[in-house]
């Protein structure tokens, strides 16, 4: 395909002047590039009515790109308590220990390893299981969300079920040669990747006396 | 009037003259470059895709590159066009000698790169207006989208720059053909050759030898390289072309 259009580009290059010159069509040439010229000059009219605040400056980055807030980071490193986080939460379950010792916690086949902080805590009587999910506030709507997010208690094995997935589709204009031929084009994609990125943990505290096993593939983080 | 008390200048004007009517085509080709190069551009954006635990994203990238190679082709085939036999002997039904149409055809092709610069420049705000008002496709915080004054200027003296230089190879390439009937279907892949043969014994040389003109940060800098570079195949052609012509 790309040597069919390779020759086509080479015949149309050289092909082109003889053909008008066959043809004596020759003198439209000047008027050929004169319309040209004024569909260009029509262009950078229209292109001076494009609102260029829709787009963002490459200086100066949108505060929804570069102020996120990443809940395990501030949980875990920053120790800022969770209780500042109420708003990300989605979704609780609570499952009462009666006579089990010892509970197991398993991820579902599909499961997509979300963060998972667990806390023991005194004179509690029940396995409470917190999820937060951050979202990224853009005006980018997905083209596609599908999510389940289950955790269910089946005889002392807990099982926690991540499904589904989210699609965003967006284009983006590079600069590119000769215009960034004397400066350095930052290359942002890494950020519209953090930006796009959901933030998914999931909060269990459990009775101090409760033996809690977990499946060593999960991401899990003890805070005691 | 003698041709030989003919001003130089004067045979340079008329040949100029000439080659801008007997040229025209070349004009014509490089409209129609120019709007294959925009519909490719918009037509076949790079694609990507790139996935994380639960969020996938599409993207599509637009760049220009499209009409910059292919007017890039365009300038390379016309400035060996321009030395072809057939060409050649064309101009000199006119008064001048040698010299005066080698002149008359760098005016030319400065002239072209500087117009295939412009109109190239300014293909890419078509482009741009094209995908903002003709389609629904969602531009994120795209910074690339917005061109400044600083990027239109160093943009088109870049890319008149890089035209003339193409300009200056092709003529080149093309003087070279001319010193043998067997070098036109020898030369390409003479050339071929040599740069396999270099670039075996130095990897580096062909990325060190792109680096040296498009790594260069400084507008004055690339200007003088590409201009003492453009000047060093153009003053070859001529002496090169002055050995094999019979008609001084």
């Amino acid at each position: 395909m790309s040597l069919f259009f390779t020759i086509l580009i080479l015949l149309v290059i050289i092909g082109f002047p003889f053909l008008l010159r066959r043809l004596q069509l020759s003198r439209f040439g000047y008027w050929l590039l004169g319309g040209y010229f004024i569909l260009l000059i029509a262009s950078v009219v229209a292109y001076t009515f494009i609102p260029t605040e829709e787009f963002a400056d490459e200086e100066e980055l949108p505060t929804e790109m570069t102020n996120r807030i990443y809940l395990v980071h501030e949980i875990l490193d920053q120790g800022v308590p969770l209780e500042e986080f109420e708003q990300y939460k989605k979704k609780e379950w609570e499952f009462p220990v009666g006579t089990e010792e010892s509970f197991s916690l398993y991820a579902g086949p599909d499961y997509q390893f979300p963060v998972i902080i667990i806390k023991r805590v005194e004179d509690q009587e029940a396995i409470h299981v917190d999820y937060y999910e951050v979202t990224p506030e853009i005006d980018v709507e997905p083209v596609h969300e599908e999510g389940e997010v289950t955790v269910y208690n089946h005889s002392g094995e807990l099982t926690i079920e991540v499904l589904g997935y989210k699609l965003y589709r967006f284009n983006s204009m590079e600069k590119g040669f000769p215009f960034n031929q004397f400066e350095e084009e930052e290359d942002h994609s890494w950020i519209y990747y953090d930006v796009f990125d959901d933030e998914r943990m999931f909060y269990i505290t459990i009775p101090a006396d409760i033996e809690l096993n977990v499946d060593p593939d999960m991401d899990v983080h003890w805070l005691n | 009037m003698s041709l030989n008390k003919m001003d130089l200048s004067a045979a340079v004007k008329k040949q100029l003259n000439y080659k801008m009517k007997v040229y025209v085509g070349m004009i014509s080709s490089l409209v129609i470059v120019q709007v294959i190069g925009i519909f490719f551009s918009v037509v076949s954006p790079l694609q990507g895709y790139s996935t994380m635990d639960y969020v996938e994203i599409e993207y599509m990238n637009y760049n220009t590159l499209n009409i910059i190679t292919l007017t890039s082709l365009w300038a390379l085939i016309h400035a060996i066009i321009m030395t072809t036999k057939n060409e050649w002997e064309n101009a000199f039904p006119f008064v001048g000698n040698t010299l005066s149409n080698h002149l008359a055809n760098m005016i030319f092709l400065v002239g072209a790169s500087i117009v295939a610069g412009i109109v190239t420049i300014l293909a890419s705000f078509t482009v741009r207006v094209y995908l903002y008002y003709f389609t629904d496709e969602l531009f994120f915080m795209s910074p690339g989208f917005v061109l400044n004054g600083g990027d239109l200027l160093a943009g088109t003296v870049t890319v008149i720059l890089h035209f003339l230089l193409l300009c200056a190879i092709g003529y080149f390439l093309g003087t070279v053909t001319r010193l043998h009937r067997l070098l036109p279907v020898l030369l390409p892949i003479v050339v071929i050759g040599l740069l396999i043969t270099i670039n075996y014994i130095n990897h580096d040389w062909m990325m060190n030898t792109v680096e040296f003109y498009y790594g260069e940060t400084s507008m004055a800098v690339f200007l003088m390289k590409i201009v003492v570079t453009a000047g060093i195949l153009f003053a070859c052609s001529i002496a090169i072309s002055s050995r094999t012509e019979v008609r001084k």
